[in-house]
């Protein structure tokens, strides 16, 4: 039954999500074809960061977008399913809460892996041009200097670490609709309230577990010294760590409210 | 005889209002019972807590010793009083998603009746009438072969020709040992197949008997006791 509650998930926003990667492919070829492959690295530090800051801000705002879209698709796929008038039809087959809960979980971290895949994929596309590696090539001794690794090894590491992520992003995206259906005349409104209060409120207790560890270069002279992948790394432990604890509480908490609160309107 | 579903205490209560309160009854195999009331008398309700989609205050359903779950799901065929379908299928995909999904679902019976109606398969749902929306969920629901339908105003919203078809539909569709719980403002249109009736008010039950019983005893239609019970 798992099995096919995946299939019917993945189908269900397939269209929309092959449009939004194509999108983001298609700003990573053009990006890279009539941008960066016409750039002149050589030219001075000003004339530079003058062509590279609007191309910057265009690349990042349209990969934020389709992040975003996907993030929509996935909540909106839990919400339209489970809790409007669909929600009829999903609760009354023979499927238990349980496996409908791991259902969306699974078709929705494999949305959001793909998701990442693609922008990694876009990433690359973009910056793995001639001129691009040329201009980097020259600047790669200092760069693996300062990251303590390579800069291929350190994305690839950064890749990974958002990979990990996946499973409790989308965990927190239910749990904030799941939260929403507590309050039955103000859905939507509650979701994203709980989404905003758990975000920050998570953001909290990263950044106290990081002042904690001394791990604010700026106020602490633990980490002086040691290569930027060093930070970067303990940083990203703290936040798995984190994001493990509240993904295990949302979980057992969505569980009970789908099993002991459900009330469709 | 085993009853079919049976509610005690059935209590559901949203802020101070009680949608259904303290109701208790049992439902035997092999009846057509109509569950009859006004609007806001729990009609629905009763039938959400029976399907597992609302969480009772108080009190508990069973179907055949089960609380609603996964396994008396298999046995509950529910036609609801709204579309529940996703529009952007197609009708040979919904019936696709039912043979998954249902054990007890006939797929040639649901041609059958979809070629009878004269819908195409490969029509999506948008594409389709309301009025023809509402027959496609009921072949789904009636092409199970399903212990318990609950139908929620299945004749509610269509002209009277397909009114006769839905209940043509429902009749010859259903097996003898099933039962079937409809409900409906449209008395006249359904009395003649009814095996017993509910009469619900406020959240309570307020008539529990066969419609034999009423028609010798109180020597009335449903109809007419109906207008008596809920006159304005």
């Amino acid at each position: 039954m798992l099995g096919k509650l995946i299939k019917y998930d993945l189908k269900y926003g397939m269209r929309v999500f092959v449009l939004l990667q194509c999108v983001q492919l298609i700003a990573a070829v053009i990006g890279r074809y009539f941008f960066f492959e016409r750039l002149d690295f050589h030219a001075s530090p000003e004339r530079l960061i003058s062509s590279l800051y609007p191309l910057f801000l265009f690349i990042m705002l349209i990969f934020s977008i389709v992040s975003f879209g996907t993030m929509l698709l996935i909540a909106a796929r839990f919400y339209t399913n489970l809790f409007t008038d669909e929600g009829y039809l999903t609760w009354t087959i023979p499927v238990s809460p349980i496996q409908q809960l791991w259902g969306k979980l699974l078709s929705g971290s494999i949305w959001y892996a793909l998701g990442i895949l693609f922008t990694g994929l876009s990433f690359v596309i973009l910056l793995s041009g001639k001129n691009t590696c040329a201009a980097y090539l020259e600047i790669a001794p200092e760069v693996t200097e300062a990251l303590g690794m390579s800069l291929a090894r350190f994305s690839c590491m950064m890749f990974v670490e958002s990979l990990l992520t996946t499973f409790s992003s989308v965990l927190m995206i239910y749990f904030c609709i799941v939260i929403g259906q507590l309050l039955p005349s103000h859905r939507l409104l509650g979701a994203v309230i709980a989404y905003f209060a758990l975000y920050f409120s998570i953001m909290a207790v990263i950044n106290g577990s990081m002042l904690a560890s001394g791990l604010f270069p700026a106020i602490s002279s633990t980490y002086v010294g040691d290569t930027i992948a060093v930070y970067v790394f303990c940083a990203v432990k703290i936040t798995l760590l984190v994001y493990l604890i509240t993904g295990i509480a949302e979980y057992f908490l969505i569980r009970w409210i789908l099993t002991k609160k459900l009330n469709l309107n | 005889m085993e009853p079919i579903l049976e509610c005690q205490g059935l209590t559901k209560k949203y802020n101070n209002f009680y949608a259904l309160s303290n109701l208790s009854l049992t439902l035997e195999k092999g009846q057509i019972v109509g569950l009859l009331g006004p609007n806001g008398s729990g009609k629905t309700t009763l039938i959400k807590l029976i399907n597992g989609l609302l969480t009772p205050t108080d009190g508990r359903v069973m179907i055949q010793n089960f609380a609603p779950g996964p396994e008396t799901k298999k046995w509950i065929s529910y036609l609801p009083e709204r579309s529940y379908l996703n529009t952007h299928m197609k009708v040979c995909e919904i019936f696709r998603f039912f043979s998954d999904f249902y054990e007890d679902f006939d797929l040639e019976c649901a041609n059958h009746m979809l070629q009878d109606l004269k819908i195409q398969p490969d029509a999506r749902l948008r594409t389709l009438s309301k009025g023809t929306q509402e027959k496609v969920q009921l072949i789904l629901v009636m092409s199970r072969n399903a212990r318990l339908y609950i139908l929620d105003e299945p004749i509610g919203g269509v002209d009277p020709a397909a009114r006769d078809y839905i209940l043509h539909t429902i009749l010859t569709n259903y097996k003898e040992d099933a039962t079937i719980l409809l409900s409906t403002h449209l008395i006249t249109d359904i009395e003649n197949i009814l095996d017993r009736v509910l009469f619900l008010k406020n959240g309570q039950l307020l008539l529990d008997s066969t419609a034999d019983e009423i028609r010798t005893t109180q020597n009335r239609s449903i109809d007419t006791l109906f207008r008596e019970v809920y006159k304005c």
